[in-house]
């Protein structure tokens, strides 16, 4: 069983404390993104969980094994480093091998397990180039190739897709999401990319400033951000975020510059708080309860159509699934679904259910 | 216009010391090469041109292929004590990078090289000494004889070879260092996760990985050893001044037969000869970086 | 044992073996300096004593008043310090040069100065040696002089960093505002190329301090010799009186490693550079 299971982790570098008390659970199998804003640890834990780095406190657990104090190579892992890491001086398959070869594999042994591992990831025409001689995406099987030809219980991501260009990083997403499917090991996969986590895990995890924000399956995290935080990460466009103030009783979100949205179902709220409005549930109407913006800017996309508007005075971005031409500066009226407002403490920034 | 101004400028700027470079180094490196194949012995106005002769004559010279074996010995012997020697050494001392003793380590293993050649070359004629030596003492310590260090034909060649890496260790480590500090970090955390031990990791990776920086170490400590003069020139007697053997070494051969044999144009050809000795090491080295840096 | 009390297991041995190599390195260093404070007697004792049982002054006291030693200092230092000006100037002017001004010609000179950049001086210093004597500059610093005015690795490494860090636009700029060639390279190159300069002063330096096989015939006249020659000779005329043999030696050693110590950032810039060259 190749569960991972990080409890109540600390780590810090001399005085400063990167990760403050982490604890999740990583079921076998399961893909698994760790996601945030740069600087908020998701790579110091993946090199925690590889060895590279000591553990301050708490402990780290691969199925019912403590593994704070194994050696790197006894954890059984493999990781593919954002740079690859390729041994430039080593031939792909050679690259592939060196981990067997380490193990003292007889060289039939090794010649199989490269040839095979080589053809799922279809390299296998290139195991007597060297690394510069491979293009960025080949590079990227290559050190996916020697992480696999380990047949570890549990594979390690440092951003790997980071590198590469616009559509090779939507192959590869794919690409990825297959094999895990076909090899069904247990991978954790560092993004600052929240659409690659959302589209290839199966639970995220967010994190911000060494903490852990929120775990959930990608739609959970989508539907139901436990604060403000994660409703912003989540999502692109970010949503955006405006003061509004209610009172018990009654019907209606009040903004800054007076305009009213209608409250979300339920609410009994009353006081100053902050509200979400999703891009893409922002349309155009008119009937019922609306709200009028100042256009900004205008993006055409060809299906769609980006809009920065500004509303009670904050900048609101909007995305509709038409093309509409607007001139700069001109007011248009919106219109949004209460239940799809979402509503956060203006002090704590935690969601309140609706 | 300014472009004509500029030229001029260049021109007059570096004519002082392109002048001076003629002098000093162009005219007598030709000087040296037109010297070979004439006969010169310093007295008469006469130097008759003799072709090739003096080449011919070197290599039938028992003396000047004493000089070139010994040379050769010695250049070869240094270098391959150094390069393993500085490699390893380099390897721990970046491996205790964070130590606050780093410092120290490298200043200390530098030192030897900072040392002018002759009081290093005297520091170990004493522990040389056949009678007066620590290193014999601690050998009859041992049990076992004292030798004659300076003395003994291969035994002092030895001597010189020790020497000359002793003092030559430290900037081999110099320069390996900074090979060490440009390896790739995360090169080296893939092999460790593959399964590499320390020791492993040095074989299979940072060995391979230093080659050119081997190359060029080499390359210099060779041609370094073909120039060697001074070691020999004080190891040349005991520290009480018998006269001990000293160690025929090229350059040494080349001045006495310019200054004491009067045959200058045979020691300029045995300076072309050094000369092409480290030409083909020098072309050898590019050859090799070409190679790998090529396909 | 937990992964990092193993590190600090194996750190400490690797701490102990480099201490202990180092040491080893040193000793016989550490040995000559021991040996100038031992009597003459305790020289010729066997076995040999490590450190001096009666230790004295008296070496050091002689070296320096009876010896040519401190002239010999002299002489080095002379030459050095002249050695170091010239090829600091030459190598500065020429390296700038070679660097912004990219002529056909001067290419051609930049080759040359390569060319002979390999080639030790021990292959061409006999038909120098002449010329030196036909100038009656024979057992004098002028004469070391002349093997000692440039250094072509110093015009490349200019070179190298003049192309590296002076910018073509700072200069066309100072051009544009009309400053001539001479003040552009006093007040704007100059400046720019301190660190190397330092680099390689210290170099230059320590090439010509020391020279062996230059000074070795050039000066035959015991009064000039350089500090190595002197040193070198000195066995046959003290030749049995090995303590002060140790003493002189010693005596020359120590600055040299104190200047290292205290300038070892811009000694280890200058070496570093020279092996990065490829």
């Amino acid at each position: 069983m190749a569960t991972v299971e990080i409890k109540e982790l600390h780590k810090s570098f001399g005085d400063v404390e990167i990760l403050h008390g982490i604890s999740f659970t990583i079921p076998d199998g399961a893909f698994v993104a760790l996601v945030g804003p740069s600087g908020c640890g998701k790579s110091t834990i993946l090199r925690l969980i590889a060895g590279l780095e000591e553990i301050t406190s708490g402990e780290i657990y691969i199925g019912d094994n403590i593994i704070n104090d194994v050696e790197p190579k006894n954890r059984n892992i493999a990781m593919v480093f954002q740079n690859y890491a390729l041994y430039p001086h080593l031939t792909v398959a050679q690259n592939m091998g060196f981990s067997l070869k380490l193990l003292k594999k007889s060289k039939a042994e090794i010649e199989r397990a490269v040839q095979h591992t080589a053809e799922i990831l279809g390299v296998n025409k290139l195991l007597h180039r060297l690394p510069k001689q491979l293009s960025g995406g080949q590079r990227q099987r290559v050190a996916m190739g020697r992480a696999i030809v380990r047949k570890p219980q549990v594979f390690l991501f440092d951003e790997p897709l980071s590198n590469l260009d616009a559509k090779l990083r939507v192959q590869m997403r794919a690409e990825l999401k297959a094999l895990h499917r076909r090899l069904a090991t247990t991978t954790v996969y560092v993004t600052h990319d929240q659409i690659e986590a959302m589209t290839m895990a199966d639970i995220v995890v967010v994190m911000r400033d060494g903490n852990v924000e929120q775990v959930g399956r990608p739609l959970e995290l989508y539907d139901k951000p436990v604060n403000q935080f994660v409703a912003g990460f989540i999502g692109s466009p970010a949503m955006g975020f405006l003061p509004a103030t209610t009172k018990v009783g009654s019907s209606e979100m009040v903004l800054s510059d007076g305009q009213v949205l209608s409250k979300p179902t339920c609410a009994a709220l009353d006081g100053g708080y902050i509200i979400g409005l999703r891009p893409e549930h922002i349309q155009l109407g008119g009937n019922g309860a609306s709200f009028k913006a100042t256009i900004e800017a205008s993006e055409q996309t060809g299906s769609e159509t980006l809009l920065l508007a500004r509303l009670a005075d904050q900048e609101i971005t909007i995305l509709l699934r038409e093309r509409f031409d607007t001139p700069i500066g001109d007011v248009q009226t919106f219109v949004i679904d209460p239940t799809a407002v979402q509503v956060f403490d203006s002090q704590t920034g935690a969601r309140l259910e609706t | 216009m300014l472009r004509r101004k500029q030229f001029w400028f260049a021109i007059m700027a570096i004519l002082p010391t392109f002048a001076i470079f003629g002098w000093v180094r162009l005219f007598p490196i030709i000087e040296t090469l037109r010297l070979s194949m004439h006969e010169w012995n310093l007295l008469s106005k006469n130097k008759p041109f003799v072709g090739f002769q003096n080449f011919i004559e070197l290599f039938g010279d028992n003396q000047f292929m004493d000089a070139l074996t010994n040379t050769a010995v010695i250049a070869f012997g240094a270098m391959a004590v150094t390069i393993p020697m500085s490699m390893v050494l380099a390897a721990i001392i970046y491996h205790r990078t964070r130590s606050r003793f780093s410092g120290f380590y490298e200043t200390a293993v530098f030192i030897p090289h900072v040392v002018s050649l002759v009081p290093a070359a005297m520091a170990w004629k004493w522990i040389f000494d056949a009678k007066l030596g620590p290193l014999n003492a601690i050998i009859m310590g041992l049990g076992g004889d004292a030798l004659p260090w300076l003395f003994d034909p291969v035994l002092s060649v030895i001597c010189i070879i020790f020497l000359v890496s002793w003092q030559t260790l430290g900037y081999g480590v110099l320069i390996y260092l900074v090979g060490f500090r440009n390896l790739p970090k995360s090169v080296f955390e893939a092999a460790q996760l593959d399964g590499a031990n320390g020791f492993q990791s040095f074989l299979y990776m940072s060995v391979p990985l230093l080659k050119p920086i081997t190359l060029y170490v080499s390359v210099v400590t060779l041609i370094s050893g073909f120039n060697v003069y001074a070691q020999a020139y004080v190891l040349a007697s005991d520290t009480q001044g018998a006269p001990g053997r000293q160690v025929r070494v090229l350059v040494l051969d080349m001045l006495e037969n310019s200054f004491q044999n009067f045959r200058v144009g045979y020691a300029a050809a045995e300076a072309v000869i050094l000369l092409s000795i480290v030409l083909l090491l020098t072309m050898i080295q590019f050859g090799l970086i070409r190679g790998k840096g090529g396909r | 044992m937990s992964a990092t009390d193993r590190a600090r297991r194996t750190n400490f041995l690797l701490d102990v073996t480099l201490f202990v190599i180092c040491i080893l390195l040193l000793t016989p260093l550490i040995l000559l300096i021991a040996n100038g404070f031992k009597t003459p007697q305790e020289m010729l004792i066997w076995p040999p004593t490590l450190f001096p049982k009666d230790p004295t002054l008296e070496n050091f006291h002689k070296v320096f008043t009876e010896t040519p030693l401190l002239r010999w200092m002299l002489n080095s230092f002379l030459f050095a310090i002249l050695s170091t000006v010239a090829i600091v100037a030459t190598s500065a002017l020429a390296g700038y040069i070679i660097g912004k001004f990219p002529f056909r010609t001067i290419n051609i000179i930049f080759i040359l100065f390569l060319a002979t950049a390999i080639i030790p001086f021990e292959v061409y210093m006999i038909p120098l040696y002449f010329q030196v004597k036909a100038l009656g500059l024979l057992n004098s610093v002028g004469g070391l002089l002349v093997g000692y005015l440039v250094m072509s690795f110093g015009i490349f490494l200019i070179r190298q960093n003049v192309i590296a860090s002076i910018p073509d636009e700072l200069l066309e700029a100072a051009r544009i505002d009309g400053a001539g060639e001479l003040w552009i390279f006093w007040y704007v190159v100059l400046p720019l190329l301190r660190g190397p300069l330092a680099a390689l002063a210290v170099l230059a330096f320590f090439q010509a301090w020391t020279a062996f096989a230059w000074p070795i015939i050039v000066m035959t006249r015991k009064k000039s010799f350089t500090i190595e020659v002197g040193l070198a000779n000195f066995q046959s005329a003290y030749t049995v009186d090995l303590s002060l043999l140790s003493a002189a030696s010693a005596a020359v050693m120590v600055p040299s490693v104190l200047a290292f110590v205290l300038l070892r950032r811009n000694f280890v810039e200058g070496i570093a550079a020279s092996g990065m060259k490829e």
